[in-house]
């Protein structure tokens, strides 16, 4: 006997089902619910995704429903200093006051200019939807301002992801995959998509003997358990990478020679100015064909062989083909060359580099329900470590150039796209549109993945001098501090914070201090007072997980959705998030007409008729969400139906889980990234940015291919001569479960979690023993810490994880672990232009603290 | 009559402490309370390390030392092998605590029992129930969620582990999942030379 | 092999001290093993007031450690249904025999012996065992799982005897006086060897320890060389055998000498008692064949 269902219905107990909501992964949950009370949580065994498992702060969940510190009521300020620890002096206020407070000033700003309201809407089970609120009220300051998703996500995966391959997040494909190198990434140990199911799945591929190599400053988890660890230096993943290229394309000369001529436009010809060349007549960029010696249209079909390499005359210019430009650009990244940076031997790289080559197996198929696809069981994954960088975008087109040259994109073991299509939302997976010129077109659907420039401009995130950034959201605090000095031409007024922590999140405090001081209201959605809330001027109250509907899919090979619901009745009286939104959007008159709140709903969500929102009628959002359950199951399945099943997951069929690009052709040569970057250049020179503002944006980066570009922390240092590095960890999400008493119980018994680990060595040089009290000192910030000496961390380098180093008056996990975001520059040199994120390494000197 | 007998497969643990948290939740432990822990190792030294978690639990030992330590006669083996306290007939004097050689013995004394969660105070509704489950000052341990065994269920740490690395089954039944592993992957059980016939094993 | 160090209550894999049995359980042994020691040299030197402390240190003061320490204290009775198998089980048969045949005895005594002769030998007999079983089975309790290493040691029975033995016996100094001279003699030598005999006991104790296995080398380090090693040379060694001996021989036998050798010697009996109990590590439970 072998059971493994909780199939338990006794008398007095009822099993609830419901998702997480504790982080993004939607892990399918069951909720025990005694006498009306929840008691328990476990995973549930018909979520196909996770068979039932659950971590650790799905299974701690109903500590955060039952916390004594929870916000019972809306609270509007008395004191109206604010301040870091001065007492706000909370009244409690009735909804209506709150809303119609807020309300008023909402209408004057969008009146005046909507681009004066900030948003901070970081709910991350429902964002899209919360997006669609803030482009109702029409601020392009919506999203995620003001918060630090530039620091905490990995940006250049979503950008570079999508115009690689569609790609909003990328997967291996575990179940033929063999080869799987990570970089700063926990993919399957810990932070990551989808954890409880890939631990899983990578487990079994492990066991299957998959080779896991794994390249992070410190011993991650998945470091630890690797095959093989490279001890790399923060920031430094590009240089390995573009080594790993140069071996490949110069030394080994492994590369899918077929899917690059028909796949790519790696034989696209450049010419002097390193754009395509194109064809006179019908304007496509131009193949050379190598039987007749002449340049053709890219789809002209008599082309007989593809030139992927050499230099050629096509319209009278002399060319090169984009594969002969990326290996000419790359000849320089030698192992050799990479290993003084990157701090990796060079014959490691080498090693490792022919390992990946031939693990490819370049030539082998595989048929799959009855199609043949190649074969490709090597997979790059990178997360926030190698990506939330200022070079991240770049590191990460290298890394997709590396999949690219071993044809290992799309295909069965290699890495599969999780699109931002229709699937999220119930409807069927699409496949990637494809340009005139023949190349891949950047889809999204929500997502903005081009901001066009404008002067004054409008984003406090400076977007418009950045025109393919995902999100800037740490310059917002900046810039608010004087708007004029970056040729804005406003000052914004209000904030509204929705599942945010500005101090915790971002950067350098002081800065976020200031910013939160000046503005005339500042509103929090939240569940308990936080760092922020000393700064925040009406806090509105929001359900708990175990409180609040919602329908998610966030999985990347399967069609339907997955309902969360109420366990029980709102302990407090408290609002869902959104029923907030639509109340406010409500009173401040952006809910209804054709730009209104609802038809931002019905686009983002994909509402066709008859499930479409009434343009001009106010729906709670467990409403809304019957709509969208009975619109992407044709009227068969409603909300209800989804409270009883839970989920109606289906696997996406293989034919659009696999090489689904219509016949688009991949990006060898990153021609979007080359022609934003011109047309920005353009723009910078014809308004003078640089003349009247002082500000040296950098064009020079968008060449269109990866190269090396140190990040700003690389500078020598003698002083701050520790890379302060943070790192996800498998019991808090950001901050959100850090006062989880249950969580915290175990965490505090990790040997690294809430200490500041260098190595030992380092250590021993420094006179540092373990568990030793340090200060941790940087241009912004000193705290206190204790020190954690290991063996497995990069020798110039301290790490600390995420979620501690909290000052609420929370009584869980005060005087635990530093904040490593407090030791990280806001400015314009930390801030990847083209990649969104902020620098995430910051630079300190790490010392003794005697008593 | 089933032999419950557990192994954790090293190679699939990765230390992510969901076990320890279904756990505490199935058992309604008070805080600084653990049947089961995951151990952490760094072995070897920089740049060539590796990490180990070892996960370990009440071992429910053929032989089991704190049965033997018992002098109340509170814990005792069932039938199918697992070893149990009886928290009636426990009069909290920790011989069995010392007894085990894998320090899986707690004692749970009034002054954990009644202090929240929450920084002390009073107990969130949700802790409530652990008043009524234990009695305060005796020393227990991991029954292998007997009840949820007498129920046809898994323990709770089994089925919570992401890795599926914790694998329960019968060790009298040759084919049962665990016996299979014991046998493939040359089982071990933990600090054999205590003697204690340990009904856990580990696989790495 | 990988060396490990002390993990504290992190989950850090290595030796940790066990936190179980704490100064509670040690002042109940040290009054155990004080107790019956001190009855059985009041039996050998005669003495009637050294019986009735004894059994007064056993009956009150052991019993109330116990309690103290116990978690349940209500149900303490329950401690004496498995004397099959638990070595606690047999101590406090021990125990309620010791009080009870004891305290017949020393009243017979007091009271002129009123008793058969016979029934007095009897409970001298049973009583006599009675200590020895106190005396020793603690150790026993202790060495009879393998989880402790340094508890595991055969000499930890023995040392119960040998420090019971010694403290009663020198505390029988305190009445030096009211003996013969050779008695006094045969007590001060006796004195003498016992706290020689102690320390060797220990000596071989710890060396034992030391080569059994990795926990009780780290256990035996913890006492000599790192965090009690201060506790175990200033007390148990320093003021618990070396001063004693110091005052014996140069204190001539004089009173104050005596009191310091007494002072001495039950506070080094305690602290080694206490010591003994806090060094007691488990082993890392990574099984050696996966390092």
């Amino acid at each position: 006997m072998e059971p493994r269902t909780e199939s338990s219905r006794n008398s007095g107990e009822r099993w609830i089902k419901s998702h997480c909501q504790q982080c993004f992964n939607a892990c399918g949950i069951v909720v025990q619910v005694k006498n009306g009370k929840p008691t328990t949580i476990r995973g549930d065994v018909d979520d196909p995704n996770t068979h039932g498992h659950l971590c650790a702060r799905g299974l701690a969940g109903v500590a955060k429903l039952y916390d004594p510190y929870r916000l019972k009521t809306p609270l509007i300020r008395t004191n109206p200093e604010k301040g870091k620890g001065v007492d706000p002096g909370w009244r409690e206020a009735t909804w209506d006051e709150a809303l119609d407070k807020i309300a008023s000033k909402l209408k004057q700003v969008r009146k005046e200019n909507p681009n004066k309201l900030i948003c901070s809407l970081w709910a991350y089970e429902k964002y899209i939807q919360t997006f669609a609120w803030s482009a109702a009220f029409g601020t392009v300051n919506g999203g995620f301002s003001f918060s630090g998703v530039s620091n905490q996500c990995a940006n250049p995966n979503h950008f570079v992801g999508m115009i690689t391959h569609g790609a909003l997040v990328e997967f291996p494909d575990l179940k033929y995959c063999k080869y799987l190198f990570l970089l700063g990434s926990e993919y399957g140990f810990g932070a990551f998509q989808s954890f409880v199911r890939v631990a899983r799945e990578l487990a079994d591929a492990r066991a299957r003997g998959l080779k896991l190599v794994v390249a992070d400053p410190r011993l991650s988890v998945a470091a630890g358990k690797a095959d093989e660890w490279l001890p790399i230096k923060p920031a430094t993943d590009l240089a390995l990478l573009l080594a790993m290229i140069h071996l490949l394309l110069h030394e080994y000369k492994i590369y899918d020679v077929e899917w690059l001529k028909k796949g790519t436009n790696a034989p696209y010809l450049l010419g002097p100015d390193r754009n395509f060349v194109l064809d006179a007549k019908t304007g496509k960029p131009l193949i050379w064909d190598l039987e007749e010696n002449v340049a053709k249209p890219f789809d002209d079909l008599t082309i007989k062989d593809y030139a992927l390499e050499g230099e050629y005359v096509a319209n009278g210019v002399n060319c090169i083909t984009c594969f002969e430009y990326l290996k000419h650009e790359t000849k320089a990244n030698t192992p050799e060359w990479a290993a003084e940076i990157c701090d990796i031997p060079a014959a490691t790289i080498r090693r490792i580099a022919r390992e990946f080559g031939e693990a490819a197996s370049i030539g082998q198929t595989i048929i799959i329900d009855g199609t043949v696809y190649p074969l490709r069981p090597v997979a790059i994954l990178s997360y926030r470590g190698l990506q939330a960088h200022t070079n991240g975008t770049l590191a990460m087109m290298a890394q997709e150039t590396l999949m690219m040259l071993v044809g290992a994109l799309g295909v069965p073991g290699g890495i599969l796209p999780k699109s931002m299509d229709a699937r999220r939302f119930g409807g069927a997976a699409r496949s990637v549109p494809m340009g005139s010129d023949g190349m891949i077109q950047p889809a999204a659907t929500g997502w903005h993945l081009y901001t066009p420039f404008s002067y004054p401009p409008k984003s406090l995130e400076l977007r418009d001098y950045a025109p393919i950034a995902c999100d800037m959201g740490h310059l917002v605090p900046l810039v608010s501090l004087d708007p004029k000095k970056y040729g804005i031409d406003y000052e914004p007024e209000a904030l509204i914070i929705y599942h945010s922590n500005p101090f915790t999140n971002c950067g350098d405090t002081s800065i976020i201090e200031r910013a939160l001081k000046k503005l005339d209201l500042v509103v929090s959605i939240n569940i308990y007072l936080d760092e922020s809330t000393d700064f925040v001027d009406i806090v509105l109250p929001e359900h708990t997980n175990l409180e609040r509907f919602n329908l998610i899919n966030f999985t990347h090979d399967m069609h339907g959705l997955q309902v969360s619901q109420p366990a029980v009745e709102p302990l407090y009286d408290t609002m869902d998030g959104m029923d907030i939104l639509i109340e406010l959007a409500a009173r401040a008159e952006f809910l209804f007409g054709p730009d209104g709140f609802n038809a931002k709903i019905n686009k983002t969500l994909g509402l066709s008729a008859p499930y479409q929102l009434d343009l001009n009628r106010k729906y709670s959002y467990k409403e809304i969400l019957d709509m969208q359950a009975k619109c992407h199951s044709d009227g068969q399945r409603d909300l209800a139906w989804y409270c009883e099943h839970g989920n109606d997951f289906r696997r996406i069929p293989t034919n659009q889980l696999y090489r689904n690009y219509g016949g688009a052709r991949l990006p060898i040569f990153f021609n979007y990234i080359k022609t934003v970057g011109e047309e920005l250049k353009r723009n910078l020179e014809k308004y003078q940015i640089e003349a009247r503002h002082g500000l040296k944006i950098k064009t020079d980066i968008y060449k269109g291919l990866p190269y090396w570009e140190p990040s700003p922390v690389h500078a020598p240092d003698e002083k701050f001569d520790f890379y302060i590095i943070s790192y996800k960890n498998y019991m808090t999400t950001y901050a959100d479960t850090a006062t989880n008493p249950i969580l915290i119980d175990v965490a505090k018994r990790d040997p690294y979690l809430t200490k500041v680990i260098i190595n030992s060595e380092t250590g021993k040089r420094k006179g540092l023993k373990n568990g030793d009290f340090v200060w941790v000192e940087s241009r912004f910030a000193k705290v206190k810490g204790i020190v954690g000496l290991s063996e497995g961390i990069h020798p110039e380098t301290a790490a600390v994880s995420g979620g501690f180093g909290r000052w609420t008056k929370h009584p869980v996990g005060q005087g635990l672990g530093i904040s490593q975001n407090a030791h990280l520059a806001i400015d314009l040199e930390h801030s990847g232009f083209m990649s969104g994120s902020m620098e995430t390494i910051g630079r300190v000197s790490i010392y003794k603290c005697n008593g | 009559m089933p032999r419950w007998g557990m192994v954790f497969d090293l190679k699939r643990c990765i230390g992510c402490n969901a076990c320890v948290v279904a756990c505490k939740t199935e058992n309604m432990l008070p805080e600084d309370t653990f049947f089961t822990r995951t151990f952490v190792a760094e072995l070897g030294a920089f740049p060539n390390v590796r990490r180990v978690y070892i996960p370990s639990l009440c071992n429910h030992c053929e032989d089991a030392p704190c049965e033997k330590a018992c002098p109340s006669g509170a814990t005792y083996t069932r039938s199918d092998g697992i070893v149990m306290v009886d928290q009636d007939k426990c009069i909290g004097c920790s011989a069995c605590a010392v007894a085990c050689p894998y320090d899986n013995r707690t004692q749970l004394t009034e002054e954990k029992l009644e202090h929240s969660y929450y920084g002390g105070g009073e107990l969130a509704s949700f802790e409530e129930p652990r008043l009524e489950r234990w009695i305060a000052g005796t020393v227990t341990k991991c029954d292998f969620c007997s009840r949820r065994i007498d129920k046809g269920l898994q323990p709770a740490c089994v089925g919570a582990c992401p890795t599926e690395a914790r694998i329960f089954g019968d060790l009298d039944d040759p084919e049962s999942a665990p016996n299979k592993l014991i046998h493939q992957r040359n089982g071990k059980p933990p600090l054999p030379e205590k003697n204690t016939r340990p009904k856990v094993f580990y696989v790495d | 092999m990988k060396e490990f160090d002390i993990a504290g209550d992190t989950f850090r894999l290595g030796y940790r001290f066990q936190r179980h049995w704490d100064v509670s359980m040690a002042s109940a042994f040290f009054c155990g093993e004080l107790g019956a020691g001190l009855y059985l040299a009041s039996l050998a030197f005669n003495s009637v007031w050294g019986l009735a402390v004894g059994l007064a240190i056993v009956g009150i003061g052991k019993s109330f450690f116990h309690l103290t320490h116990m978690g349940v204290p209500r149900k303490s009775w329950r401690a004496i249904i498995r004397p099959d198998r638990s070595w606690v089980s047999r101590g406090l048969i021990a125990i309620i025999g010791f009080c009870g045949t004891g305290i017949l005895y020393t009243a017979d005594l007091a009271m002129g012996r009123m008793l058969p002769p016979t029934t007095s030998l009897l409970l001298l007999a049973v009583s006599a065992v009675c200590a020895a079983v106190i005396m020793v089975y603690q150790g026993l309790a202790m060495a009879s799982s393998s989880a402790i290493s340094l508890w595991t040691i055969g000499m930890m029975p023995f040392i119960g005897v040998i420090y019971g033995l010694t403290s009663g016996v020198i505390i029988m100094l305190a009445r030096a006086d009211y003996l013969d001279l050779e008695t006094a003699r045969i007590l001060y030598e006796t004195a003498v060897v016992a706290l020689i005999v102690d320390l060797l006991t220990i000596a071989a104790t710890l060396n034992s320890a030391f080569h059994s296995s990795s926990g009780g080398r780290v256990s035996v380090e913890q006492l000599t060389k790192y965090r009690y090693a201060k506790w175990f040379y200033g007390i148990t060694i320093g003021l618990g055998i070396l001063v004693p001996l110091l005052a014996l021989a140069v204190g001539g036998r004089n009173f104050y000498a005596d009191l310091v050798a007494i002072g001495g010697v039950l506070t080094g009996f305690y602290s080694l008692r206490v010591l003994v109990l806090k060094v007691g590590v488990y082993e890392p439970l990574l099984p050696l064949q996966f390092v």
